[in-house]
């Protein structure tokens, strides 16, 4: 009797997990009902010069509505924070200091860090520059509507995992041979994220 | 009115003096045996082949502004030609470009504000600055006034490259100077996890500063270093050419 109340679980669950990526409306509704994640990430930049992905490390940190922390602790740290609509980096010097960016790549950054902010809250339908669309396997391709995005972003794919509401994925290419692939592990739903970690670098 | 004017026409006057004034630093020559060996420590300061850098670049533009990027760098000293891209830390590439060694740059792909010529022209000056040994080969050597051994080449009528090596602490220092006065200094340091089976050539830590108005200061910390075969170059590009058919 446990057990086929186990298999019940566990088609049920399955069939739950299908049901969350199937519309771009259910995954609104299935990420709606996130209000924060913690999840660490990998990051491997493929590049025609490279010969091997330059591999970077870090946590995303992410509070909704708005609050987002992007931290890279290796090779280099960084710390991209955004919160009530207001977006700042800092990086940590070679005297070990942590002190504001205010490098030229900022404002593309912005433009990126509201764009991971409105995939974490589902929001694809309503997104300004890509027009989302909803493939077999879980999977979502964003592609720019405008030729200005185009030039920065040829499109983004989207992997969901199949723990609803979470990202497993996402490959950002700006070309064939020059793209981004973004790894997320260990994912935790909603855990108590206190806003300082959203305002404060330490 | 009058001695006003004068003093006006004097300020000038002493500026044109002053600027004729600056002169290189002098150095004694040394015997030939002595200038051999240091014109070698000289040429091993620059990779002797094909090479691919990493960095991390920490810049701080004039008025003090910081900012983190990520160079990575595809040198060819053979036929002094370079393959770069710049992208920040998440990954996006705002700059990717090369230049033949005529250094004539081209633009491949470039996001504003790093899509402008001259920011592809000066960055290729300044690679070619740290990792090329100056064309022709040195004028001259011997030890400066500040008792540093090195060698002075001509690259260019109006442009001096003083490069001061030091093999046994791996430390290496490139002055430029454009009529005389410092332009840009190029000072290499070695790193505890620099890679050990590489020449000096291969400093842990590079910083870069540029004097002017419009001077600036790069911090490079070297992340990956890799030294390259001509023919793992060539079947690189036929794998690329296979790929973008």
């Amino acid at each position: 009797m446990k057990k086929e109340i186990l298999n019940v679980a566990a088609i049920a669950a399955a069939l739950f997990c299908i049901g969350w990526a199937d519309s771009l409306e259910g995954l609104k509704l299935e990420a709606g009902k996130i209000e924060s994640i913690e999840t660490a990430f990998i990051q491997e930049k493929h590049l025609s010069i490279l010969k091997k992905p330059l591999q970077s490390r870090g946590m995303l940190y992410y509070k909704s509505p708005d609050s987002l922390r992007w931290e890279y602790t290796a090779p280099v740290e960084i710390i991209l924070l955004m919160h009530n609509g207001k977006a700042e980096r800092y990086l940590k010097t070679e005297d070990g200091k942590l002190e504001k960016d205010n490098s030229a790549s900022l404002p593309i950054m912005e433009t990126v860090l509201e764009e991971i902010g409105g995939w974490l809250k589902g929001e694809f339908e309503k997104n300004p520059y890509f027009t989302a669309q909803l493939r077999p396997g879980r999977e979502i391709l964003l592609t720019p509507k405008e030729d200005a995005m185009e030039a920065v972003i040829e499109k983004v794919v989207l992997y969901l995992s199949d723990r609803p509401g979470i990202l497993e994925k996402a490959v950002i290419y700006e070309s064939e041979d020059s793209y981004t692939n973004l790894i997320f592990e260990d994912a935790a739903l909603n855990p108590q994220l206190d806003d300082s970690i959203f305002t404060k670098v330490r | 009115m009058k001695p006003k004017f004068q003093t006006i026409l004097s300020f000038f006057l002493l500026a044109g003096i002053l600027n004729g004034c600056a002169t290189l630093p002098e150095i004694t020559p040394l015997s030939l045996n002595r200038a051999g060996r240091l014109e070698t420590a000289c040429k091993e300061v620059f990779p002797d082949g094909p090479r691919r850098f990493v960095h991390s670049v920490e810049m701080t533009a004039p008025g003090g502004r910081k900012g983190l990027m990520m160079g990575v760098i595809l040198l060819h000293p053979q036929d002094r030609s370079i393959e770069a891209a710049m992208m920040t830390v998440e990954g996006l590439v705002v700059f990717q470009g090369r230049s033949n060694k005529d250094g004539k740059t081209e633009i491949e792909r470039g996001l504003p504000p790093f899509d402008a010529e001259e920011f592809a022209q000066g960055l290729m000056d300044d690679i070619r600055l740290i990792f090329f040994e100056p064309e022709p080969g040195p004028a001259a050597t011997g030890i400066s006034e500040a008792g540093e051994p090195l060698c002075r080449y001509h690259p260019k009528p109006s442009e001096t490259v003083d490069v001061i090596p030091d093999p046994e602490t791996g430390l290496w220092q490139v002055n430029q100077y454009y009529r005389g006065r410092v332009k840009r200094i190029v000072r290499a340091f070695p790193a505890a996890d620099a890679e050990e089976e590489e020449s000096p050539a291969f400093p842990g830590r590079l910083e870069l500063e540029t004097r002017g108005i419009a001077g600036y200061h790069l911090k490079m910390k070297l992340i990956e270093a890799e030294k390259i075969e001509a023919e793992k170059i060539e079947a690189e590009k036929i794998e690329a050419e296979k790929i973008e058919e």
